[in-house]
This record gives C-alpha cells, structure tokens and sequence, in this order.
C-alpha cells in the first residue's frame, strides 16, 4: 500500500490505530508464510493448482 | 402450532408435492410466513421476495404432469444466502455498500430453475461473506435456532439458521474458509463444499476468487445430492470453473461403508478439541470402526501450515475484491471487515505467491500420501461448542484473528486443497448445542463422499430434538 492509500483511508475517518493494526497484522501473516514455506524448492505456477484440477476430473471419470 | 407442509426434508417437501398434498402457491405461502415470523425472529432473513415467488409458483402450479416429472426438485421453495444474484431483485451481501437490482442470475440459481425448484427469499450473511462466526454490525447477528444465545457460525449463517428450524428444505451457502461447513455444524445440519470448480459461481458476490466455492445447506445428506446435482456443472462465466463429468449423485448413495477406506487423521485435526466435541467425535470413531469400512490411520503430511495459509490468500483476494470501495466508502464497512480486509492490503506480494505455491504442493503431497491409503477421511468440523455470540463478537479487537485461525482449524486446510468436504451433525453438547463432524474425500468424489456420509447418518441416531426457535415449537 502507498501514501496515497493511507492518506485516503486517513481522510475518510480511518483511526490510525486500525491502519497500523492491520499493517501488523499483515507482517505476522507474512512472517508466518514465510517461515512456512521458507524450505519450499523452486517456486511453481499458482495456474497449476487449477490444471492439478483439470487432470484430476478427467482421471476420476475416465 | 407446526404448519403441517414445513419442517420437512427436501425430499419429503417434493413428496408433498408430487403427491398433490398441497400445491407449489401453498407451500411458497407457508414458507414465506414463516420467513417472516421464525426467520425474522433468528434475523435469518435478509428480504423475502413475496410477488416474484407467488408468480413462480402459479407457473409452476400451471404445468402438466409431464413437465412436472420432468423437474427433480418440482416445487421445492428455497431461499438463499444474500450473495446469490437473481436478476431484478435487492443484493446486499450483508453491506451498507452493495445494493440495488441485480443485472443478471446467478449459475447455481439456474441450475435449480431448471430442476423445478422455486426462489423466495435471501439469506443474512455476514458482511461480504468475511466471517465465521455470523456477527453482522449492519444488518444484525444471525441467531443460533438451538439457542439464541450462541453463534449460528458464518459466513452462511443465515442459510443454516433457516435450515435448521425447517423453515426451507435447502439453502444455498458459500464456503471460502469454512462458511457453509462451520454455520452447519454449529446450527445441526448438512453442509457441502463440492470441488472446487465443480459448481459454478458466476453472480455469486465475490471473496476470495481462488477460494469460494458454492454449495448447499440441507437436512439430510441425500437433501444434499439431490441440490448439488442441479448446480454442478460447467460455468462459461466462471473463469475457474472446471469440465467435469456429473455422475448421478444418488446412484451409490445407499451403498453402505462396505468396501470404503476410511482415513482418521493421526495430526492436528483433532489437537484442539474441547471436552464436549471430543466426546461426540469419539462416538463417530467408534461407529467407524465397527463398521464394514476399512478404518486406517492416515497423516496430512503440512496441514498445520493450511489454515494460516488460505487466511492469508483470503485476505490479499478479499482485499483486492474491495480496493476501489475502500478508497471512497471505509466508513461503511463493519469494523471487524474493515480490518480484515485492510490488512490484505498490506500483505507483500511474495507472501501471498508463496501461499499459492504451496497449495499446489500441499494437493500432491495430499494426494499421494493421506488418500493413497484412504477413500475418505474423517476430521472434527468445529474444534470446540459455539461459542454464545457475545463471546464470539470481538469487532476489531485484534483477538479476532486467533479466534478466526482457531474456528477454522478443521475447515480452512479443504479449502486450500479445494477438495470436496461435507459437515454433518452427530451429537449434542449437555447443553443442547449441535456438534458436527466432517468427511473430506478426493476431488470430484462427490458421490463416494455422499455415500460415506449416509452411511454415517444412517448410523447416528438424531433422537427427536428440535430447535428452540423453529416452525417446531
């Protein structure tokens, strides 16, 4: 998010306090992905997971 | 005094019908007066729509023998959560922000047009379907029909809050995180996430594009083959939606567990239970494993990382659903949503590619080792009792996250897989809460999911119990 957001959201009444949570809030969700997901090998297409999808609905029917 | 055509299953509503024990305008006349006295009293309901319905049901009343056979749900009079658009009528999804007449119908709706079932009311959802608890700062929190007091569970609280006291056979739900299986375990009803990609969502109000997913709310589990047999399908108008053959869903569906493969999950999934919920799994297990099924202990292999991963993506895509609205109508949102919703706002780029990188994973490995050696897998749906609304209505207070991440526990890692899961009641709390459990099976297994779930249904006798607030008192 820019300045331009925050000013935005500051002008229509948004508490500071709740833009400051929610930046937190965001951080501890970041920092969890990535200590999950630190050890991950390459990264993947996130179009895979639908073509996963895709083969399995023909593999189930066939 | 119970009206004699309600508080029936779908399938004894159409037996009514076919029977000729009332006609479709009868039926569509009692259910919307009990919209407006349970319903209104559980703030389950959103809008009725009373014209549109009586013309839909005099047309259907107008059709010929051989029309009516023609139309598997003949007469069935449902509602739906307020994020279904039907063209012409009010879509609020919960919001100051969303309303006005909708420009074109929803997929699913059509789908159950098509089979003969009629529309007439919208559903209470929590705000823009981002909850799990059912609070709404707009338009008021759902009330559990076991007890008023307690949480009826969200999003689709609404859609489960009707079901349960038998106001309609059926609702349509929406489930991203949880929010069609968790307001079914804690309101005593059946609620299905198909596959993702199965049913079609276009004029489904948005969340989360690579989570939502639709689904319905019913009674009984065969209730539930029988609605997702009219909404599966391929959607053109959604680019996520998947050609997949629909098999019938109700051929297998009294098969029995002879022959299945059931998986019990030896991590996490039952880590976090209260005393109460626990003890009904417990039963469930026993059930299981003096069944015909094949019972085996399986593990999924990083679902710890599933829930904080898909609350996450819900976030980012939330967030993204809403950014023009966030810059001009902030004022307008609640403020658990509006916390919610600006914190995906905040999330780096690489976080959130890194949550859809490991869903990909996250289904092989799934794929290839819990299911390798299971057909389907029981797991807790709600990890702990409802908690009564005031315990549950924590606003923006930054708790809300844990209690969010905690009631999702057993839902939201089905979701990141996006494989079909259905929530299914077995027991009561002392207290007289429902308890619900949960199969999960592998993508587009629909129909070996269903068959499981009324082998277990079959088995797990509901006793006569109603609903303190319902068309039963």
């Amino acid at each position: 998010m820019n300045d331009d957001w925050e000013a935005r959201l500051l002008a229509q009444g948004v508490a500071p306090e709740l833009i400051a949570a929610a930046r937190a809030t965001a951080a501890g969700m970041a920092q969890i992905t990535h200590e999950l997901t630190g050890q991950a090998a390459d990264a993947l297409d996130p179009v895979q997971f639908y073509l996963e999808l895709q083969k399995l609905a023909r593999m189930t029917h066939d | 005094m119970t009206d004699p055509l309600l508080g029936k299953s779908l399938e004894q509503t159409l037996a009514l019908v076919e029977r000729k024990v009332c006609s479709v305008t009868e039926l569509t006349e009692a259910t919307l007066a009990a919209l407006e006295s349970t319903g209104r009293e559980l703030n389950a309901v959103a809008r009725t729509e009373r014209d549109a319905a009586l013309a839909r049901a005099s047309e259907l009343d107008s059709l010929s023998e051989t029309e009516r056979r023609k139309q598997p749900l003949f007469g069935a009079v449902l509602a739906h959560k307020d994020i279904y658009a039907r063209r012409g009528w009010e879509l609020q999804a919960g919001s100051k922000i969303v309303h006005g007449p909708a420009p074109s119908t929803a997929a699913a709706l059509h789908g159950l047009d098509r089979a003969g079932a009629l529309d007439c009311a919208r559903l209470n959802t929590v705000e823009f379907a981002l909850g799990v608890t059912g609070h709404n700062e707009i338009t008021g929190d759902v009330r559990n029909p076991w007890n008023p007091a307690h949480m009826p569970g969200g999003s689709s609280g609404g859609s489960a809050a009707a079901v349960a006291a038998g106001i309609v056979p059926a609702a349509l739900g929406s489930d991203t995180g949880g929010s069609i299986r968790i307001p079914a375990a804690a309101c005593g009803v059946v609620g299905l996430k198909p596959t993702a990609g199965l049913a079609g969502r276009s004029g489904v109000f948005p969340l989360s594009f690579s989570l939502d997913t639709v689904g319905p709310l019913t009674r009984t589990v065969r209730d539930s083959a029988r609605v997702l047999q009219a909404i599966a399908g391929y959607d053109a108008d959604d680019p996520t939606s998947i050609e997949a053959r629909v098999p019938d869903y109700l051929h297998t569906i009294e098969d029995g567990f002879d022959g299945l493969r059931l998986g019990i999950p030896q991590n996490y999934f039952f880590d976090e239970l209260d005393d109460a919920t626990a003890a009904a799994l417990a039963t469930v297990r026993k059930v299981l494993t003096d069944s015909e099924a094949q019972v085996t202990h399986v593990t999924v292999e990083q679902a710890e990382y599933a829930n904080r991963l898909a609350t996450l993506i819900i976030a980012v895509e939330g967030a993204n659903v809403h950014r023009e609205w966030l810059k001009s109508r902030a004022a307008d949102y609640g403020a658990q949503t509006l916390a919610r919703l600006l914190a995906g706002l905040y999330v780096p780029a690489e976080a959130y590619l890194r949550a859809l990188d490991f869903r990909v994973r996250f289904v092989r490995s799934t794929l290839s080792s819990a299911f390798r050696e299971a057909d389907v897998l029981f797991v807790p749906m709600l990890p702990c009792v409802p908690p009564t609304l005031a315990q549950s209505d924590l606003g923006s207070n930054p708790e809300y996250a844990e209690m969010i991440v905690r009631l999702g526990h057993c839902s939201r890692p089905f979701n990141l897989l996006g494989f079909p899961a259905l929530s299914l009641p077995c027991g009561f709390t002392d207290t007289g809460l429902p308890i619900g459990a949960q199969l999960v099976a592998r993508p587009f297994e629909e129909a070996l999911l269903l068959r499981a779930a009324r082998a277990l249904e079959r088995e797990l006798d509901p006793g006569d119990r109603v609903p303190a607030v319902s068309v039963w008192r």
